[in-house]
């Protein structure tokens, strides 16, 4: 497949789709770089010339920033196999690396394209404005032009010449609607009979362009295909128009729609939606579910129409937003999204909002629910829930720990996390597995035997367990809780509380045994009692009082800075400081943070380095074996001055990595 | 109040510790009420519980200084399978509904039976009609939870966590009810009233009709 299909493709969409700058191949970066088109910031690539200017770096910063001996990590990778948990295999997907680069491909020729094993197949559809609105209800006005970047199978690879056609069943299609249509019956549903529009009007607005090509194979001759502009009719017998699938369509559901969302709801960055492969709603980020009924019939339509083939809908790219899907049977998670987060990102972030669910109720236990009951609501078990997913959406939003994969350690004296560990360590008891000292967002000590680790993963779940859960003032908190990458078929019970008046470091305790409460009861007050006679807590709250800050380094010119060692998964960052004294200005260096991480990570081309100036601050990133840092810069500052700084801070954290890194203490 | 709870500090040696479950459906004020009792503090947006909290308190009765340890539940069905744990081995439970929940008011009932059947036998058992300042919605009349309440031999208040009515009661009366170990000799007469607003509240304020 490839050239051809890309070649079509372009055909039909170039010029039409703007891409988002955040997803310009690297070619097209360089072509504006020199030249020309208009960016939110201005880029800039270094290749190889300007790396290799870098070369005397790599040693020094190779030289061992953050190597420990292998077996000190705390958070290495584990496959939970804990004996006593049946361990859950889950379904690999491969569908991480696509997408993005490759639809971004459309504005230029990108040659490396062929050597992918699983270019994803494209399809466009030609989906007017009606179905934008339906997708957002009206909010999305300018979206002429879908892409849908379609993950293949590699059947249908070999299988079909011309993958970009993709079939909607209007069996599946009708009965959705009839679905839809039921839920209009339902009294007082209001926003369920705008649903019912909407998720007619779907399929229907496929119907105008209504140009069907011949499928190539022989399924059920009444297989619908998605529409590529431009296409002709073709007399095949077997296809048939939409307009031949009698569907429900209320005429009146845009204005109903349009009454059902505040205006505030359209301006929203990020919507995240969750619901049953029945369409079932689960979770929205931003307004009542049970009013947005018909939008969760939309997407919950274009993911089966597209699985029907045995396929997986990764992504629709409009003019303005993206829409990111991510199947985790049994849920389904759409993301929309009008930052710059490419896809990899944004699908990152709905494993996150999955895992959230799991990290409650199990994989096996939420599988169990839907089995037999595919229609279950699921919101009867999430009660008091919501606003843990808020927060882990808040959370991989905000945290460079999330984009970096990592946990971040909250800086002090070696001499007293050691105070701290020793602590936890001599008063553990047999039923205690982890034992973890959090400082909000940041880690102060784990304990942790020498068979099982705890992922960075589950360590920001537990962070946002700890903090949106917060109870303080409400004594101690024990619940069943799962830990996906720890073990996602089986329940961890916590035991978490505050030990400090003053500031917010919480105490986690976990065991595997459900009835040790008391028993983590008592043991959390043997290390209380023991920090107090240490004066521990004294301590802490002084270290916490005193934030680490980029000024700390002395290096001039460096306002702000993210650095991870990537043996420990752990990294290094100072507080933000003037100018980023607003949540939105932290927000938009994080942003630049992300851009600069996508450039290096997911570009076709390999780069160590890349500069992202603009006239408010230079960031750049650069690669090394073992680590990789992030740094801001003032915006005048050269580049090479910038890379002799980025040295010498490499060397300054090297000097005080004791003070950052937990390295290799509480195991037991 | 005489009964009123001493602010949580370090155990006194002499303290009986008695083990106390809070049972019932999500959202009738069982967190509410513990924060009432614990902290004098009540929120109109309390945070749903998840899984269980701990908390202690202690009350003085009758001369002799009472620790409750209490576990205060969650109510959501996902957590049922759990609730055993608690009330197994508590000495005391109050199972909460909420008086305009007609729904709630049967699942304390289920409640009843449960710890009847899997609680220890000497458990003492309050049941809390709360939300009592919410009476003009009422669903469940006094009479109704007060007649269950003698038919099972429980103790019976409505409460308030938002106005504190008879909150503290609820604890005295069941502290009142508990075996005390080591019965202090005769400090100042047997049954000392605990409560001297007690009078004001049956006759004008809540519904209060503590069996016993
Ligand atoms: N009016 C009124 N509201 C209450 C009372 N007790 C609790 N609430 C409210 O009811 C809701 C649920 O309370 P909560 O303590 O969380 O119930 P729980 O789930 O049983 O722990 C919260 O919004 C409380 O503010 C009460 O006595 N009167
Ligand atoms: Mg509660």
């Amino acid at each position: 497949m490839g050239d051809e299909d890309t070649t079509s493709v372009r055909s039909t969409t170039n010029g039409t789709i703007p891409a988002p700058s955040s997803c310009l191949p690297e070619e097209a970066i360089e072509a504006r770089s020199s030249s020309t088109t208009p960016t939110p910031h201005d880029q800039v690539t270094e290749n190889l010339p300007s790396t290799s200017r870098l070369q005397d770096l790599e040693p020094q910063s190779r030289s061992r920033l953050c190597a420990e001996s292998a077996s000190d990590h705390f958070v290495s990778r584990p496959r939970s196999n804990a004996s006593d948990y049946a361990s859950n295999p889950r379904s690999p997907r491969a569908s991480i690396d696509l997408g993005l680069k490759e639809c971004s491909g459309e504005s230029s020729q990108n040659g490396g394209e062929s050597s992918h094993n699983a270019t994803p197949a494209k399809l466009n559809l030609d989906i007017d404005s009606e179905l934008a609105k339906s997708l957002l209800n009206g909010s999305l006005t300018s979206v002429d032009e879908v892409e849908l970047v379609v993950e293949d199978n590699e059947d249908l690879i070999m299988e079909s010449p011309s993958v970009h056609q993709k079939e909607f069943s209007p069996e599946a299609s009708s009965e959705l609607s009839a679905e839809f249509a039921g839920e209009t019956g339902v009294p007082g549903e209001e926003g369920a009979s705008s649903g019912a529009g909407s998720g007619g009007s779907v399929v229907s607005e496929l119907e105008p362009g209504a140009m069907v090509e011949p499928v190539g194979r022989t399924s059920s001759g009444r297989d619908l295909q998605l529409v590529t502009p431009g296409d002709t009719v073709s007399d095949d017998e077997g296809s048939e128009t939409v307009s031949e699938v009698p569907l429900p369509v209320e005429d009146d559901s845009e204005e109903l729609g349009a009454q059902e969302y505040p205006p505030e709801w359209y301006t929203k960055q990020k919507h995240v939606f969750i619901f049953s492969e029945a369409g079932k709603p689960i979770y929205s980020r931003h307004g009542k579910e049970e009013n947005i009924v018909g939008l969760y019939g939309v997407m919950q339509a274009l993911l089966s129409c597209v699985q029907d083939n045995s396929d997986d809908l990764n992504c629709i790219r409009s003019s303005d937003r993206l829409f990111v899907f991510r199947c985790h049977p049994p849920l389904m998670l759409v993301a929309v999204s009008d930052t710059t987060e490419c896809e990899e990102q944004i699908a990152r972030q709905l494993k996150y909002v999955h895992h959230q669910a799991v990290f409650f109720l199990t994989q096996s236990h939420l599988a169990r629910l839907f089995k037999n009951r595919h229609n279950y609501d699921l919101r009867r078990q999430l009660t008091g829930l919501p606003k843990f997913f808020n927060g882990i959406i808040e959370f991989v939003e905000e945290e460079h720990s999330f984009l970096l994969e990592s946990v971040q350690c909250l800086p002090m004296p070696q001499s007293l996390r050691n105070e701290v560990t020793a602590t936890l360590l001599s008063n553990r008891c047999p039923e205690l597995v982890f034992a973890i000292v959090l400082y909000e967002r940041q880690i102060i000590s784990v304990v942790r035997p020498k068979q099982y680790a705890i992922t960075p993963q589950d360590l920001h779940l537990l962070m946002n367990y700890v903090q949106t859960g917060s109870t303080r003032g409400h004594g101690e908190k024990w619940a069943p809780c799962c830990l996906p990458d720890f073990n996602d078929g089986g329940y961890l019970y916590i035991h978490d509380s505050y030990i400090s008046e003053t500031v917010n470091v919480s105490l986690v305790l976990i065991t595997n045994e459900r009835e040790q409460h008391i028993t983590m009861i008592n043991c959390k007050q043997r290390i209380v009692e023991q920090m107090v006679a240490q004066k521990t807590m004294d301590k802490l709250e002084e270290i916490i009082s005193t934030p680490f800050l980029s000024s700390d380094t002395k290096i001039p010119h460096l306002r702000h800075f993210v650095y991870k060692s990537k043996s420990s998964q752990q990294l290094v960052s100072p507080e933000y400081t003037v100018p980023y004294n607003s949540d939105e200005d932290r927000r938009s260096l994080h942003t630049k943070y992300c851009h600069v991480y996508d450039k290096l990570h997911h570009s076709d081309q390999k780069m160590s380095i890349y500069y992202d100036i603009d006239s408010r601050e230079s960031v750049v990133g650069y690669l090394m074996s073992s680590s990789e840092i992030y740094c801001t810069f003032s915006p005048f500052v050269t580049r090479p001055v910038a890379l002799n700084n980025i040295d010498k801070l490499l060397k300054w954290i090297r000097r005080e990595e004791n003070r950052f890194f937990i390295l290799g203490s509480g195991v037991y | 109040m005489s009964g009123r709870p001493r602010q949580n500090g370090p155990a006194q040696a002499k303290a009986l510790q008695f083990k106390l479950v809070l049972l019932g459906e999500s959202a009738v004020g069982k967190s509410s009420l513990v924060l009432r009792f614990v902290k004098g503090q009540f929120h109109e947006y309390q945070e749903t519980t998840i899984g269980a909290a701990f908390l202690t308190q202690t009350v003085t009765v009758d001369g002799v200084t009472v620790k409750f340890e209490i576990w205060d539940t969650a109510g959501q069905e996902r957590y049922h399978s759990l609730a055993p744990m608690y009330y197994r081995g508590a000495q005391a439970a109050i199972i909460v509904y909420d008086i305009t929940n007609r729904d709630t008011f049967e699942r304390a009932k289920s409640w009843v039976k449960e710890l009847d059947r899997q609680a220890r036998k000497d458990i003492v058992i309050a049941l809390a009609g709360n939300k009592f300042d919410l009476s003009n919605k009422r669903m469940v009349e006094v009479e109704e939870g007060s007649a269950y309440a003698q038919e099972h031999n429980l103790i019976f208040m409505e409460t308030s966590a938002k106005t504190g009515d008879n909150v503290s009661n609820v604890f005295v009366e069941i502290a009142k009810m508990l075996p005390k170990v080591e019965p202090k000799p005769n400090n100042n007469g047997q049954t000392v009233r605990i409560d001297d607003n007690q009078e004001a509240q049956n006759g004008g304020g809540p519904g209060c009709c503590s069996k016993n």
